[in-house]
């Protein structure tokens, strides 16, 4: 089935075609032998995202990809099924990102707690948060005894080294 | 038959076998935790087994590395993220099985793999290793840069079946794969001023986010859990039984390993995936192939299995390890005064003979503890995602920092997260991109080499029977995909 252009794939494809032409072109300050490999590498890649989007294109080879690349947004969804996905990554991205954050500074502990609580308060039920809460305590202190104690990975020592 | 007979009585000593059974299991808990994989977790081990006896050590040493495969493989069944780049493959079809509520039948099949192509592998060693060792010295530079190409074609065209976007997925990886110090040169490159990158892309932490972080998100978009049908399907020993119909797709699977492994840092990742695609290319039903079908997981697990016994030859005979847990134990020889070389069969025999010995039990060893701990993981996919999700982040992320205790690691880790799951909803697989990351410099090593030895002619690249026919296999990868549904319609149309 074809549809119109546009979508996650071609702002993707635009992206990796910025991404290709900005190693060739960092990569005209090194060395001839430095060079040569990331340049052709590229280059060629470069040459292969102009042709898929070609493709898309003219071809309408859109249709085609939704039947070959499984679970995607590529497949026909619910607009609203869509949204909330989005928002519940989005959701999970931010918690991830600042518990991260917060481990900088208080240490790695810090995001393993974090993590745990805030996964259970915006995605478990909230009448079962104290239990989740009281979960979250305890595998902290069990990743704690294990990286810490065992395998003696600094877990308690934060800010950026 | 005299050193083989000292080999088992040496290895059934009580502490020799406490160390085999130490580090299968600590092996398999270092490959479950993404991000940790064979080289830290040995890197971890080493002030443990310090003061042991060389022999024990290694054998410590040596199941460590052996088991961790398969710790790997059951994170990359379970929860989609391989605990190594030798599990990448094992995702395509393992996770899809779980996803079915087939975990169980799954892990089965990887304990077995793991069994059976171990066993196989350390056969055709003890029978073939003065033979394999010769071919791989036919190896030049071209060849292995065109073997790796090869890799990174299969992997490319069978994945997912988007050629195109294959070979954009493994460019990129590819291109990363050069920012820091060059090869060739030493000149810094791509890396801004910023410190963390100067060595390189580090490949765990950029594993860890393309497959862990990635796989968190993807979960993290609806509830429930892992297994879409609510329950475990299958049990253990329907996939133990499973395994065994498969008596073809076990030995292709088992000769691409051999021939993987003996070729110096190719490595386990590639073989895996070439036994993946191969398997696929031969059935008679490929477009099951990436949606749960266990030959799948037979040929990308006995293909890694069977690979590690012919790199652990390669790296004691020729010092040259063929991935980073194999380099990190060729550190480990060193440091117990087994220099690595051609001679060292002689010198050490004793030494490489319970290495070997050892080795082989660990096989047994490997599907003892998977039948009777790990297939109960499978009831992880059971486990709602709110649970799972901050898991799969925190271990993970952890694995990423114990490696450095640098915060930038994590870092990384949730940038190449983002990039992976971009990609995934894009429709990109991340396998490519990842396979070009691992090759990458050996890609770029073996160009310039090939290069140097030719003053500048590419005709180096077509020179040999070897080279010729490794650019055949590109070809006829790369244009399998589009010249296969041409072929079925100019036959149907004949008929």
């Amino acid at each position: 089935m074809k549809r119109p252009l546009g979508g996650a794939e071609v702002w993707f494809k635009l992206v990796l075609a910025v991404l290709f032409a900005g190693f060739y072109v960092a990569g005209l300050g090194y060395p001839a032998r430095s060079r040569q490999f990331p340049q052709l590498v590229a280059l060629v890649s470069l040459a292969l995202v102009a042709l898929s989007l070609l493709r898309d294109v003219t071809r309408g080879a859109l249709g085609h990809e939704i039947a070959e690349t499984g679970d995607t947004e590529l497949k026909v969804v619910d607009p609203a099924v869509k949204r909330q996905r989005r928002g519940r990554v989005l959701r999970a991205g931010a918690i991830i990102l600042g518990s991260t954050l917060l481990g900088a500074v208080g240490g790695f502990i810090v995001t393993v707690f974090v993590c745990y609580l805030g996964f259970a308060w915006f995605f478990g039920r909230r009448r079962a948060f104290l239990a989740n809460a009281a979960l979250a305590a305890g595998i902290t202190a069990a990743i704690y005894l294990l990286f810490d104690r065992v395998m003696s990975v600094p877990m308690l020592v934060g800010a950026f080294r | 038959m005299e050193l083989l007979t000292q080999a088992i009585t040496f290895v059934f000593q009580w502490q020799n076998l406490a160390a085999l059974l130490g580090g299968t299991l600590y092996g398999i808990i270092v490959g479950v935790l993404p991000g940790l994989g064979p080289s830290a977790g040995m890197a971890l081990a080493v002030p443990l087994v310090l003061k042991w006896h060389p022999a024990t050590a290694l054998i410590f040493m040596g199941s460590l590395y052996k088991c961790s495969n398969y710790g790997g493989s059951i994170t990359a069944i379970l929860v989609n993220t391989p605990g190594d780049a030798s599990n990448a493959a094992t995702i395509l079809d393992g996770y899809p099985m779980c996803e079915r509520g087939m975990g169980g039948v799954a892990l089965a099949l990887s304990a077995t793999a793991a069994m059976i192509g171990g066993l196989i592998g350390m056969a055709c060693l003890a029978l073939l290793a003065p033979a394999l060792a010769s071919f791989a010295l036919q190896f030049g530079p071209a060849e292995y840069f065109l073997t790796a190409l090869l890799a990174l074609s299969l992997v490319a065209a069978v994945a997912h079946g988007a050629v195109i976007k294959g070979l954009i997925s493994g460019g990129l990886g590819l291109v990363l794969s050069t920012i820091g110090f060059d090869v060739i040169t030493g000149h810094l490159r791509f890396t801004f001023g910023w410190t963390p990158i100067e060595d390189g892309v580090p490949l765990i932490q950029a594993l860890v986010g393309l497959f862990a972080v990635t796989q968190a998100l993807c979960l993290a978009e609806s509830s429930g859990a892992i297994s879409r049908i609510g329950r475990l399907a299958g049990s253990f020993w329907e996939g133990v039984v499973m395994y065994f119909k498969y008596p073809f797709a076990i030995a292709r699977a088992a000769a691409i390993g051999l021939f993987v492994g003996v070729l110096p840092a190719v490595g386990q990742s590639s073989a895996g995936l070439l036994a993946w695609g191969e398997a696929k290319r031969e059935s008679s039903h490929p477009q099951t192939f990436g949606r749960g079908d266990p030959e799948g997981v037979i040929a990308s697990e006995t293909a890694t299995n069977a690979c590690m016994p012919g790199d652990l030859v390669c790296t004691i005979a020729l010092g040259i390890p063929g991935s980073v847990g194999a380099a990190v134990f060729l550190g480990v020889m060193i440091v117990f005064g087994v220099i690595p070389g051609p001679l060292v069969f002689q010198e050490k025999a004793d030494v490489i003979a319970s290495l070997f010995v050892a080795l082989t039990l660990t096989s047994f060893l490997v599907f003892v503890v998977g039948m009777t701990v790990a297939r109960h993981l499978a009831v992880v996919t059971l486990l709602p995602n709110e649970i799972i999700v901050p898991s799969i982040v925190a271990v993970s992320l952890l694995g990423s920092f114990a490696i450095r205790n640098l915060m930038a690691d994590v870092l990384i880790s949730l940038a190449f997260g983002l990039l992976g799951y971009v990609m995934l909803r894009s429709g990109f697989t991340p396998i490519p991109l990842l396979l070009g990351l691992v090759l990458g410099e050996m890609v770029e090593r073996n160009y310039h080499r090939a290069l140097m030895i030719s003053g500048g002619s590419y005709s180096i690249f077509v020179s040999s029977a070897v080279a010729q026919a490794l650019i055949a296999l590109i070809v006829l990868s790369l244009a399998g995909p589009l010249l296969g549904p041409a072929w079925k319609k100019f036959t149907a149309g004949e008929k």
